[in-house]
């Protein structure tokens, strides 16, 4: 199982990085403070470390360093969104750098990425007979190659990557688009529906009312 | 061209225009006088010839009217005595006619056509380069007319004299234009030293750098100079340096203030998208409900305290005379049943006083003091909150028995958002803002607040009020 490690001095967020983290499969631990950081990194070896900035005692900018050479992914999770500190942040040596205020969907797609980019998950991931391979960007049902665009398979890697969960449209747009929804929910409806054909998930993914879709699995 | 070249191209100028105007004149002068003495001496030549002349005709009875008769023997008598052989001399009538001569060089009829028995004529003449002579003409008395009489000096070497002078001083002039160009150069560049020190402070100040100052040695106009533009720097440096602390505040500032805006904000945008996407059992769902509406609370509490901050930084406060027991009574009322929730004892004693300020806004203080009290303190302790007439107005002071400031924190606790323990003051609903204010509130009341803290024993907030001036 993954192991994360949130470091965040706001039992709130660190609650909801929690939740969330555990829901979509992960094991999370929480530290509050940058000794007990390091400490816990010490004992436990981690797949990728959820870092605030703004931390009492020392700054995560500081705990980064301690990190660097230790090789563990890191996210910056931080309220200052001012360039010169993504930047910093970026060089350390961090993978990723989300800012506060974010989106459940956003959080789990970049901790997936960045654990996909840095090997910690299987590059290979499957529902049913459809198995995508992240690496090559092939998708097979039943060993026969699905011809899917850019825009189909950035989808089909959300779904599977918000399991369970009800994405709303101006979600889908702004994480497959990667531009401000302004309202044309047809494009979404469009490409899903274009997806459920080719993938033969018409059951799978639901609509949900007014909302958008999920792409419902049984817990086992 | 740079100042020193320009001092060294004047003076030089003004020593080479100096130096040859005054040797020429020089030159010219002697020249001059030299030549004269030559004419003169030549003209005394010329009468000595005459009158020795004049004696010879006379010892012989040479008269105008023989002498033609006779030049034979005059002749002779003048080639044989060494006296005249020596001497270039021409003797002709007045009609022109040659009677004698030793002249190496031509007569000049011109010469004798300008004078007459009376009257000596001389002219200075070249027949060839490099010869100057002096040609003088005069009458030779004989008993019964006149003869004319010519003779010859040369004054050549004065012309080279004067030529070899000349050459000399250019020479001496060359020379010394080079040597005082050099001095000149050097003494200028020398004087121009703290101009150019100057300058390099001044480019450096003027790229932003400054720290740098001008050397002051000396009294004279660039020392002074110099002094002056240390004084400038300095107040430069200082203006600077302060307009950077205020830029730095207010950049701190922000950014705790987003953060503590995005803060909260995170989690209820977290959680709110966690309901609506999600379907949660019972207790995560309280779970995520209670933290939106804590988070929110929390949002609340740091709208109203910006909102106070901002209200005693930009509006007229309310100068009038305050009762002061009489607001550390209705404070503690205030307070009391918060403390009481938490088991902890207040305790209220003001002297009769009267400060000039607004009510409210010291009312704000002593509840703000109040809180942070009842913050810092463990159930079974006491809070006091002491009312003290002073010489100069009337001091509050609130004590608690607390768990204490550690000293390296008390300078950073009135800044805005600063939080000595961050998850303790969170769960007591703060904000970071309480002692910010509450310093403003203290200046504009023309006072500080000055906090005595002994680790685990306790915190005494004082803070002297001299009111404030009456409108």
């Amino acid at each position: 199982m993954i192991k994360i490690l949130i470091v965040e001095d706001e039992k709130p967020i660190a609650d909801l990085l929690d939740m969330s983290l555990t829901a979509a499969g992960y094991h999370c631990d929480w530290v509050d403070n940058g000794l007990d950081a390091a400490d816990a990194v010490e004992e436990t070896r981690y797949d990728l470390i959820l870092l605030d900035v703004m931390l009492p005692g020392s700054d995560g900018f500081e705990l980064m360093e301690y990190f660097a050479p230790l090789h563990i992914p890191v996210i910056f999770t931080t309220a200052r969104d001012s360039l010169k500190d993504r930047i910093k942040g970026l060089k350390l040596g961090a993978d990723d750098y989300i800012v506060k205020p974010f989106e459940i969907a956003e959080l789990l797609a970049r901790v997936e990425t960045v654990l996909r980019r840095c090997h910690k998950t299987d590059s290979l991931l499957s529902l049913d007979d459809v198995t995508v391979d992240t690496q090559s960007r092939v998708v097979t049902k039943a060993g026969q190659t699905v011809p899917l665009t850019a825009k189909e398979y950035n989808l089909l890697l959300l779904f599977l990557q918000n399991k369970n969960i009800a994405l709303f449209r101006e979600t889908i747009y702004e994480r497959v688009w990667e531009n401000d929804y302004m309202g044309d929910s047809r494009t979404v409806d469009l490409h899903v529906q274009r997806l459920r054909k080719k993938l033969g998930w018409q059951e799978r993914i639901a609509a949900v009312y007014k909302v958008g879709y999920r792409l419902e699995v049984k817990e086992p | 061209m740079k100042f020193a070249w320009k001092v060294t191209l004047a003076a030089v100028s003004i020593l080479v225009i100096s130096m040859g105007v005054g040797s020429y004149l020089l030159i010219s002068l002697s020249f001059r006088s030299a030549l004269e003495r030559e004419i003169d001496i030549a003209m005394e030549e010329m009468q000595m010839l005459r009158i020795s002349y004049e004696a010879v005709c006379d010892a012989r009875g040479v008269t105008l009217e023989n002498i033609a008769a006779r030049s034979r023997g005059l002749q002779r008598t003048l080639t044989e005595d060494p006296y005249f052989a020596d001497r270039q001399f021409r003797v002709s009538t007045q009609e022109g006619a040659q009677l004698y001569s030793t002249l190496t060089a031509g007569s000049d009829q011109e010469l004798l056509n300008c004078i007459d028995s009376r009257s000596y004529g001389y002219v200075v003449r070249s027949d060839r380069p490099g010869q100057v002579l002096v040609h003088f003409a005069g009458p030779v008395a004989l008993p019964d007319g006149i003869l004319y009489m010519e003779t010859v000096r040369d004054i050549s070497s004065l012309f080279t004299d004067r030529e070899i002078h000349f050459q000399v001083y250019r020479w001496i002039l060359l020379i010394v234009v080079a040597a005082g160009s050099a001095v000149l150069f050097l003494l200028s560049y020398w004087l121009t030293m703290p101009i150019r020190t100057l300058g390099k402070v001044t480019t450096q100040l003027a790229q932003g750098d400054y720290s740098p100052r001008a050397e002051v040695s000396g009294g004279d106009e660039i020392s002074e100079l110099a002094a002056n533009f240390n004084r400038m720097a300095d107040a430069i440096e200082k203006t600077v340096q302060e307009l950077e602390d205020a830029a730095r505040r207010q950049e701190d500032f922000t950014a705790s203030f987003v953060h503590e805006l995005k803060t909260p904000l995170t989690s209820i945008i977290g959680y709110a998208d966690m309901l609506r996407s999600r379907q949660m059992d019972g207790t995560a769902r309280f779970k995520a409900a209670n933290y939106i509406f804590s988070e929110g609370k929390r949002l609340e509490n740091l709208s109203l305290s910006l909102m106070n901050l901002l209200v005693v930084n930009h509006s007229a406060a309310d100068a009038k005379p305050v009762h002061m027991p009489l607001l550390c009574q209705r404070a503690g009322r205030i307070s009391q049943p918060a403390l009481e929730a938490k088991g902890l004892s207040l305790e209220v004693t003001a002297e009769e006083g009267v400060l000039t300020g607004d009510s409210a806004l010291l009312q704000t203080l002593a509840l703000n003091l109040l809180d942070n009290a009842r913050k810092a303190s463990e159930a079974g302790g006491t809070v006091s909150l002491t009312g003290t007439v002073t010489a100069s107005g009337y001091r509050l002071q609130v004590s608690d028995q607390g768990r204490g400031i550690p000293a390296e924190e008390l300078e950073k606790i009135t800044e805005a958002f600063y939080m000595v323990d961050k998850s303790r003051s969170r769960a007591e609903g703060g904000a970071g803002l309480g002692l910010a204010l509450c310093k403003q509130i203290a200046a504009l009341h023309r006072g500080v607040l000055r906090f005595d803290s002994e680790l685990g024993g306790g915190t005494t907030v004082t803070v002297e009020l001299e009111g404030m001036e009456d409108a």
